[in-house]
C-alpha cells in the first residue's frame, strides 16, 4: 500500500514538473482544494447559465455523429452533470485542480464541452449498445402490429432531398400538363374537346391520342366522368395554391371561349359527401354500413378501374 | 418514362408519428387495423370477421366519446372510420371518409396524415396518377415526412416515374439514422411487400433493402 502511494505521489510530482508554468494546455495536475460552499452555489448557477448549453450541444452532436441518435443526449448531459459534481467535490483536474473562481470554472467547462461529451459517450457506450441489442432481440419476437405500434416519426434531412425536390417539381409540371389533357379529353361536349385542348395548350400527338381515344369510346363514359370530375377538382385545388396564375388565365380563357364559368368547374367536387351529418349517420356495425351509405350515394364507387 | 407494371397486393401498414400522443382507444384501433390488414392479406376470414366486429364497436365508442376528447373530433372520427374501412379492404369507402376528414383537418399534421392516406389508398385503388396528386399535396404540407416520401415513391413508380422514384430511395439511403429499428423507414422496408416487388426495377431501393437486411442479420 505504501509503495502504491509513493508511486502515485511520484507520478503526481512528475506531472506537475512536466506542466508548463504558463499557458492553458497544462498536463494533468493533481487534485486541488475543494471550492468553498458559497462559491459552489455561485458555480452551479453559472454552470447552468454558461456551460450547460455548450455541453448539451456537444452531447447532441456526439449522439448524432457517433450513434445515429441511439444514445440519448439527455442521458449524456446527465452523465456530464454527475461527472462535474464529482470533479467539484474532489477539486479534480482538468477544471477544479487549481482553485479557479466559479466564473473561471464554468467557462472552462464550456470550453471543454466536447471533451466532456466524449467522456459521456465512452461512459454510456456499453450500456447503450446493450440496450439496443436487447431492444433488437425483443423487437424480433414482436408481432407485426406490435412492431408497428412501436414505430415513431423521424424527419428526413431536407438538404439530402434537394435533387429529389427538383425531380418532383418537374413531375408536378408534367402532371399538370396531364391534368390539362384529361380536362380537354373529358370535356362533356365532344365537339369542343379540341378547342379546349388548344386553349389549354395541350396539342401534341400524345394529347391528340388521348382525345381520339375518348372520341372512339376506347375510354369508357364513366371513366371520362371520373376523369372530368378529378381534373376539375385538381384544377380547383391548384387554384387555391400559390402558383395559381397560369391556371387562373386558363380558366378565364375557358370562360371566354365556351362560356363555361369557372365557378361551375369549382362546384364539381366529385359529389363526395362533405359534412358531419353523413359521418354521424353511420352508426353501429359501422365499417360495412358506412360503405353501404356511400354506395347509395352512387357517385364514387361505380365504374372505377 | 415507361409505365411500371406491378401487382398491387393488399398490404398497408399504419404508423403514428408519435404513438405516445394517442389515446388508449386510438392505439387499440390502430393495432386492430394493422391486424385486420394482415388478416385480410393472409385470407384469414375468421380473424378478419372478429376484428371487423371489434373495430365497429371501438369506432362507436370513439364517436360517442367525442373522439376520446380529441382536439379536433370532426377530423378524427371520419379519419378513424377511413382507417377501419381501408383495413377491411373497402378502399373506395375509405377514400371518401378520408376526404371528409381532410375537409375538417385543422393542423398541418392532420392534413399530412389525411393526404398521405389518400395517396396510399389511391395506389391500392389502381389510380397511381391520383396518388401522385395527393402525394404532391401532402409534400407541400410536410416535405420532411418519411411516410409521405415512401408513399410518394410508390405512387411515382406505379405512375411510370421510375427513375424519380429510385432517386427518393437514394436520398433516403443517404440518411443512415433512418436505418434502425423503430423508424418509419424500416417499418416500411419490413412490412410493405410492394417494395419487394419494386426493388427489381429500383437499384437504390434494392440497395437500401439489402443494407437493412444485413443490419438485421447482424443484430440477431
Amino acid at each position: 500500500m505504501g509503495n502504491t502511494t509513493n508511486r502515485l505521489d511520484g507520478l503526481k510530482s512528475k506531472l506537475t514538473s512536466a506542466a508548463p508554468e504558463t499557458g492553458a494546455k497544462a498536463a494533468r495536475s493533481p487534485d486541488g482544494p475543494v471550492m468553498a460552499a458559497a462559491e459552489q452555489e455561485e458555480f452551479w448557477r453559472l454552470y447552468a447559465k454558461v456551460a450547460m448549453p455548450a455541453i448539451e450541444r456537444s452531447c447532441r452532436g456526439f449522439s448524432r455523429a457517433l450513434t445515429d441518435n441511439a444514445m440519448s443526449a439527455e442521458d449524456m448531459t446527465a452523465w456530464v452533470d454527475e461527472r462535474v459534481w464529482k470533479m467539484l467535490r474532489k477539486g479534480a483536474w482538468p477544471v477544479f485542480h487549481d482553485s479557479p473562481s466559479p466564473q473561471e470554472a464554468a467557462e472552462r467547462l464550456a470550453q471543454k464541452s466536447k471533451l466532456l461529451a466524449r467522456w459521456a459517450y465512452m461512459g454510456l457506450s456499453r450500456s447503450t449498445w446493450r440496450r439496443k441489442a436487447r431492444e433488437a432481440k425483443y423487437l424480433s419476437g414482436m408481432s407485426r402490429s406490435e412492431r408497428l405500434a412501436a414505430v415513431s416519426s423521424t424527419p428526413a434531412d431536407l438538404e439530402r432531398m434537394d435533387e429529389v425536390h427538383e425531380d418532383l417539381e418537374r413531375i408536378r409540371k408534367a402532371v399538370s400538363a396531364k391534368t390539362r389533357t384529361q380536362a380537354a379529353a373529358s370535356w362533356h361536349e365532344p365537339e369542343d374537346r379540341r378547342r379546349i385542348a388548344m386553349v389549354l395548350g395541350v396539342t401534341g400527338p400524345g394529347e391528340e391520342a388521348v382525345i381520339a381515344r375518348a372520341e372512339t369510346g376506347e375510354i369508357k363514359a364513366n371513366t371520362l366522368d371520373q376523369m372530368r370530375s378529378r381534373t376539375r377538382k385538381e384544377i380547383r385545388s391548384i387554384l387555391k395554391g400559390p402558383g395559381a396564375t397560369v391556371l387562373v388565365l386558363i380558366v378565364s380563357m375557358l370562360a371566354l371561349v365556351l362560356g363555361a364559368a369557372p365557378a361551375q368547374a369549382g362546384e364539381q367536387t366529385g359529389g363526395r359527401p362533405g359534412g358531419r351529418a353523413e359521418v354521424g349517420a353511420v352508426k353501429s356495425g359501422a365499417i360495412m354500413s358506412g360503405h353501404a351509405l356511400l354506395a347509395r350515394e352512387g357517385e364514387q364507387t361505380g365504374g372505377r378501374p | 418514362m415507361s409505365p411500371a407494371t406491378t401487382t398491387t397486393t393488399h398490404t398497408t401498414l399504419i404508423t403514428a408519428p408519435n404513438p405516445t400522443n394517442m389515446s388508449a382507444l386510438e392505439a387499440a384501433m390502430m393495432d386492430a387495423c394493422n391486424q385486420l390488414h394482415e388478416a385480410v392479406g393472409q385470407g384469414d376470414d375468421d380473424a378478419a370477421l372478429r376484428l371487423r366486429s371489434d373495430l365497429a364497436e371501438m369506432l362507436d365508442r370513439y364517436e360517442h366519446s367525442n373522439a376520446d376528447d380529441h382536439p379536433n373530433a370532426d377530423w378524427a372520427v371520419p379519419h378513424q372510420r377511413a382507417l377501419a374501412l381501408s383495413a377491411a379492404g373497402e378502399v373506395e369507402g375509405a377514400i371518401v371518409y378520408e376526404e371528409i376528414a381532410l375537409e375538417h383537418a385543422g393542423t398541418d399534421r392532420q392534413r399530412e396524415i389525411s393526404l398521405g392516406n389518400l395517396a396510399d389508398r389511391s395506389i391500392r385503388a389502381g389510380r397511381a396518377e391520383q396518388a401522385v396528386e395527393y402525394f404532391f399535396r401532402a409534400r407541400d404540407v410536410s416535405p420532411r415526412s418519411v411516410p409521405i416520401m415512401l408513399t410518394g415513391a410508390q405512387a411515382l413508380y406505379l405512375a411510370g416515374y421510375v427513375s424519380e422514384s429510385n432517386r427518393i430511395f437514394q436520398a433516403l439511403g443517404a440518411m443512415p439514422r433512418l436505418l434502425r429499428e423503430g423508424t418509419e423507414l424500416t417499418a416500411y422496408l419490413d412490412f410493405e411487400t410492394r417494395l419487394q416487388e419494386m426493388r427489381l426495377d429500383l437499384p437504390a431501393l434494392d440497395e437500401l433493402l439489402g443494407r437493412w437486411e444485413s443490419i438485421r442479420a447482424e443484430g440477431v
